[in-house]
C-alpha cells in the first residue's frame, strides 16, 4: 500500500462538503451563511430586533470548516498496515529484550546478539534488507516511548554493524507501544516481555 | 492575563483529583433556570441530551448556579414562571426538530430585559453539542464573566484499536460528539496547525519511513510534509502556526528540530545523545521546554533556541516523560510510586504545584488561554479526559467509549 491512499466514498463527501463550505454553506430550506472563520455573517432573522448589547439575532453556523464530514465518518483510509511490516528474519533470530526505561544491551544479551548476526549474515543485503524494530512497554508517555524504541534499536543496529552486518542494509523504527507482545495485564513480568528489539526483513 | 493566572495559581494551593463539579464561592455565582421551548420540546432524539450539556455547560463556566429540573415555557411568551422569581436569570431555548438549530435567549428576571439572543446552526445534527457549547460561551461573554471560548474547541485526538493500529478523531470538549478522521494502519500525534483549527497534522507510520503530512479542515487535502527515520513528531506549533518543533531522528538519534512552514527548512535545537523529545514553546517563542533523559530518567529542561546551555525545569519527580507550556508555566506528569501525577511548575522559578493525587493521570495540555488544563485519566482499562478550570476550580471527566488515547491536542 506504499504511497497508495485509498480514498473512500465518504471522503468524497468529505473533500466534497469542505469545498462547498469555504464558499457558502447552504442548509436546507434557508440560507444560512457560515459566519465562521472563513465566512460572512449574514442574518438569517432579518433585523436585530432584541434590546442586547451584545449582538443581532443572527444565526451562526458554528462549524467553521464545512464540517459536513464531522458527522460522516468522512475519513482517510491511510495504507492498510503490511508494506512496512516485513518477515520474521528466520528460525532462530531472537529479541532482545531491555530493563526498564533503558536502551543499552545488557552483558547478558551479548550471545544473543552474536548468534543474530551470525544467523543474519547471509540474508541481508541491499534486496533484503533487516528492519530493526524497538518496541516499549505502557510506562512513560507515548512519544517518549517512540524515542526510546528507537534507541532500543539503535543499539541493536549498533551491535550487529560490530558484527559484520553492513549499515546500509539495516532500517531501524520504533512502534513505541504500538504492538505489545504480552497484552494480558500491566504486571512486571508482562511489560518485561514488551521492552525489546524484533529483527524482521523486508524487500 | 500572565500575573492574574499566577495569582490564580498561588491562591489556589489544592489539587484536583477531578470528579464533577465541584462547588464553591456559590454566593458569588449567577442563579440561573433553563426553560425549554414547549413549541419543539421533545421534538428530536437529543433533546435531553442537549439540556444535559447545557447543564454541563453552565457548571464548566463556574460562573452559575443551575437548577437541573427541565422546565418549558413557549419561547416567546413574556411570563416569566412565577415559581423562578426567585432566580437570577432564566436562559429560554427552542432547539428544532431538525437537531441542527438553536435559539437562545437570556432574560433577566428583576426586569424581564433580555441580556441576549441569538441562534445557532451545525451542518450536521451530530455536532448539536457545539450548539450548546458557543451558546454558553456567548453567554458568558454577554454578561461579562471570564471568557470560557476554550469550551468550543475541537478536541484532536489518536487511539490505539489494536496492535499497529490507531485512529485520528475529533470531537468536542464532552466526547458527546465524536467522528473519525483517519483510520487504517498506524496513525499517530495528531497536531492542530494553528489556532483556528484550520488543519492539522499527524504521522503515519504506514511506510517504511515515518511521514508527517497536513490534512486541510476545509478542503480535505492531505500533503506531504516531511520523513524521518526512525521516528516523527510534530511536538508543538508556534502561536503564528509558521514554525513547528518536530521529533526526529535522521540517525536514530532522537532531537528537536525546529521547522519553517514557509521554506520547508529545518534546524536541529538539541544535540544529546541520548533521548530528547516532546519540544514545547516557552514565552516568546525564543525558548523551548522540552523531555530529556541527560540526567538518567526522563524529565523536563529548558534552553534557548541557539544556546548549548541546559536547564531543568521540572523542580519534582524523577520519572517525568511529558510536558506542555503555557507562557513560563509548564505541566509535566510525574511518575511517582503507582501512580501518574501531574503538576504544575515554572520555567523560571522552582514553582511547583501538584494538581491529582492519585490514579493514573497523564498527557496534561493547556488551554490556549492557560485557565483549564485537559488531561487522560487512566481507570482500569478505560480513558477518561478530565478537565480543571485553573480559575473557577471547577472539573470534569469524560469516559471515551473505547481505546487507549495516544495523543491529544485542542
Amino acid at each position: 500500500m506504499k504511497k497508495n491512499i485509498l480514498l473512500l466514498v465518504t471522503v468524497g463527501v468529505f473533500i466534497l462538503s469542505g469545498c462547498a463550505d469555504k464558499k457558502k454553506i447552504i442548509t436546507s430550506g434557508e440560507d444560512a451563511t457560515n459566519t465562521g472563520i472563513y465566512g460572512n455573517g449574514t442574518e438569517l432573522y432579518g433585523t436585530d430586533t432584541n434590546s442586547n448589547s451584545y449582538g443581532g439575532a443572527g444565526r451562526n453556523n458554528v462549524d467553521p470548516y464545512g464540517a459536513g464530514n464531522y458527522g460522516n465518518n468522512g475519513a482517510y483510509t491511510d495504507g492498510a498496515y503490511g508494506s512496512m511490516n516485513g518477515a520474521y528474519a528466520g528460525s532462530g533470530v531472537e529479541n532482545i529484550y531491555f530493563n526498564s526505561n533503558k536502551y543499552d544491551i545488557t552483558s547478558d544479551k551479548i550471545p544473543t546478539i552474536h548468534s543474530n548476526a551470525n544467523l543474519l549474515r547471509g540474508k541481508v543485503n541491499a534486496s533484503n534488507r533487516l528492519k530493526v524494530e524497538g518496541h516499549c512497554d505502557a510506562s512513560g508517555s507515548d512519544e517518549y516511548n517512540y524515542a526510546l524504541g528507537l534507541r532500543r534499536a539503535k543499539s541493536a543496529k549498533d551491535a550487529l554493524i560490530n558484527k559484520g552486518i553492513s549499515s546500509e542494509n539495516i532500517l531501524m523504527i520504533s512502534m513505541g507501544e504500538s504492538s505489545p507482545e504480552c497484552v494480558n495485564n500491566s504486571s512486571a513480568e508482562c511489560y518485561a516481555k514488551n521492552r525489546r528489539v524484533e529483527f524482521k526483513l523486508v524487500q | 492575563m500572565k500575573y492574574v493566572l499566577f495569582l490564580l495559581l498561588t491562591l489556589n494551593l489544592y489539587s484536583f483529583d477531578a470528579v464533577l463539579s465541584i462547588e464553591k464561592d456559590v454566593e458569588s455565582k449567577a442563579t440561573l433556570s433553563l426553560l425549554e421551548d414547549r413549541a419543539t420540546g421533545g421534538s428530536n432524539a437529543n433533546h435531553s441530551k442537549l439540556f444535559k450539556l447545557l447543564l454541563t455547560d453552565l457548571k464548566m463556566s463556574g460562573h452559575f448556579v443551575v437548577d437541573t429540573q427541565l422546565r418549558r415555557a413557549y419561547f416567546d411568551d413574556p411570563l416569566l414562571p412565577v415559581e423562578l422569581h426567585d432566580r437570577e436569570y432564566l436562559l429560554k431555548y427552542s432547539y428544532d426538530a431538525s437537531g441542527r438549530n438553536l435559539k437562545v435567549k437570556l432574560l433577566r428576571v428583576s426586569d424581564s430585559n433580555i441580556m441576549f439572543e441569538h441562534s445557532y446552526s451545525v451542518n450536521v445534527a451530530t455536532r448539536y453539542p457545539f450548539l450548546s457549547h458557543n451558546a454558553i460561551v456567548d453567554i458568558n461573554q454577554a454578561l461579562g464573566y471570564e471568557d470560557i471560548s476554550w469550551m468550543r474547541r475541537n478536541i484532536l485526538f489518536s487511539k490505539y484499536t489494536s496492535s499497529r493500529k490507531s485512529e485520528i478523531w475529533i470531537a468536542d470538549y464532552t466526547l458527546s460528539f465524536a467522528s473519525l478522521l483517519v483510520r487504517g494502519g498506524l496513525n499517530l500525534f495528531p497536531k492542530w496547525t494553528n489556532s483556528q483549527q484550520s488543519a492539522f497534522y499527524y504521522t503515519s507510520y504506514n511506510n517504511t519511513i515515518p511521514t508527517l503530512y497536513r490534512v486541510d479542515m476545509g478542503t480535505g487535502k492531505r500533503k506531504k510534509i516531511i520523513s524521518s527515520e526512525g521516528m516523527l513528531v510534530a511536538s508543538d506549533v508556534s502561536a503564528d502556526g509558521s514554525k513547528v518543533l518536530l521529533t526526529m531522528a535522521p540517525n536514530g538519534q532522537p532531537d528537536i528540530y525546529e521547522y519553517s512552514v514557509d521554506s520547508g527548512s529545518k534546524k536541529r535545537l538539541t544535540k544529546f545523545r541520548g533521548i530528547d523529545v516532546n519540544g514545547k514553546y516557552l514565552g516568546d517563542e525564543s525558548r523551548i521546554a522540552f523531555v530529556s533523559d541527560r540526567v538518567g530518567g526522563a524529565n523536563i529542561y529548558t534552553k534557548s533556541i541557539g544556546s548549548n546551555s541546559v536547564s531543568r525545569a521540572a523542580h519534582y519527580g524523577n520519572d517525568n516523560s511529558s510536558c506542555d507550556t503555557w507562557g513560563q508555566y509548564l505541566l509535566y506528569s510525574v511518575r511517582e510510586g503507582g501512580s501518574d501525577n501531574i503538576y504544575l511548575g515554572s520555567a523560571n522559578s522552582s514553582y511547583v504545584r501538584p494538581l491529582t493525587s492519585s490514579g493514573k493521570n497523564r498527557l496534561p495540555r493547556f488551554s490556549k488561554d492557560g485557565k483549564v488544563i485537559l488531561y487522560i485519566k487512566k481507570n482500569g482499562g478505560r480513558n477518561l479526559i478530565g478537565y480543571m478550570n485553573l480559575a473557577t476550580k471547577q472539573s470534569a471527566l469524560f469516559k471515551m467509549q473505547n481505546g487507549k488515547i495516544q495523543s491529544i491536542d485542542w
